[in-house]
């Protein structure tokens, strides 16, 4: 009983440490993009993988999600949902990240900088980076408790 | 059991919705009022010229583009346009298009009198930068329009373009 109640505690401050850490991640990926959604839908159209009709909607609508999402998740509105969109995100960003490596075509990764080269080994460490986070991300959404 | 699971899924989906529907009319307004907001569609065909987002304070008037190397060397042959490399001086002097001169836009400022003094405002010219991806011509377009030019083209294809199609290439010699 005792030793249930130690390790929930631990679980507890994990959930709360992952749900900072993914927060303040999504809220700061957010900020360029806003500021510049010009250059934010130049990465996108450098991506090769968006319809072009799209290119605009997405580089206007993503940024506002990773920023909604971010703050929910830190303030306890929907944290549940909020955990559940960013799975989603990374997931995508995941598939856009390896599906460009894997067919060798040179794209900026633009995650957190527009400034960011687009060598493949930084693009393999936004992977690894976006793994890791969905990791964090899906172990956030089975430990938050539905209210 | 079960059904206090579903219960679970469905506020965490009815919870996205609103999370995506906030995000989505939070950035639509801001997109709408923010000086560096872009239009709902952009120019991304490349045929159809330079592409860009089709942001508010700079958009591209894609009507001014010459799409074809082929008549941009007719043109040179032809003597029918001044050419202007607006590329940085440096990628300029490593190789540009034949007979072309450089006005960089990045010292636009402290060349426009030079160029006043050195192309008449009724004089037809051709601006070229970088590529397709480079909007920095019609930048310089927009400019020189302001100032009085009257017939200003953009050779959207650049100096890729240029290059890609096997033409002559100009070197500055060091």
């Amino acid at each position: 009983m005792k030793l249930r109640k130690i390790k929930n505690n631990y679980t507890d401050i994990l959930v709360f440490f992952i749900k900072l850490i993914l927060g303040i991640s999504f809220i700061y990926a957010s900020f360029h993009k806003i500021e510049n959604p010009e250059a934010f839908a130049k990465i996108l159209y450098g991506y090769g993988i968006l319809p072009n009709f799209s290119i605009n909607l997405f580089a206007i609508v993503v940024p506002f999600i990773e920023l909604t999402v971010g703050f929910s998740l830190i303030l306890g509105w929907f944290p549940r949902s909020a955990a559940l969109i960013i799975n989603m995100l990374l997931f995508l960003f995941i598939l856009a990240i390896g599906f460009n490596l894997i067919r060798g075509h040179q794209f900026d990764c633009g995650c957190f900088s527009f400034a960011s080269q687009n060598q493949p080994m930084s693009n393999i460490l936004s992977l690894v980076r976006d793994l890791f986070m969905l990791g964090a991300g899906v172990f956030l959404y089975k430990s938050i408790k539905a209210s | 059991m079960i059904d206090k699971k579903n219960k679970k899924g469905s506020k965490d989906i009815r919870g996205v919705f609103a999370l995506v529907f906030f995000a989505v009319v939070t950035a639509v307004i801001f997109n709408h009022m923010s000086p560096s907001g872009i239009a709902l569609f952009g120019q991304w065909e490349t045929q159809k010229g330079v592409v860009s987002a089709n942001p508010k304070t700079n958009p591209i008037n894609n009507s001014i583009d010459i799409h074809s190397a082929q008549l941009v060397s007719k043109i040179i042959k032809e003597k029918q346009r001044t050419i202007i490399d607006v590329r940085a001086r440096e990628v300029f002097d490593m190789g540009h298009i034949p007979t072309a001169v450089s006005f960089p836009l990045v010292t636009f400022d402290d060349n426009f009198l030079q160029m006043l003094s050195t192309i008449k405002q009724h004089d037809p010219v051709l601006l070229y930068c970088s590529s397709v991806y480079c909007t920095d011509s019609h930048s310089f377009a927009d400019l020189i329009m302001n100032m009085g030019y009257t017939d200003v083209k953009v050779f959207s294809g650049g100096f890729d373009q240029w290059q890609e199609k096997g033409y002559e290439i100009e070197k500055n010699k060091e």
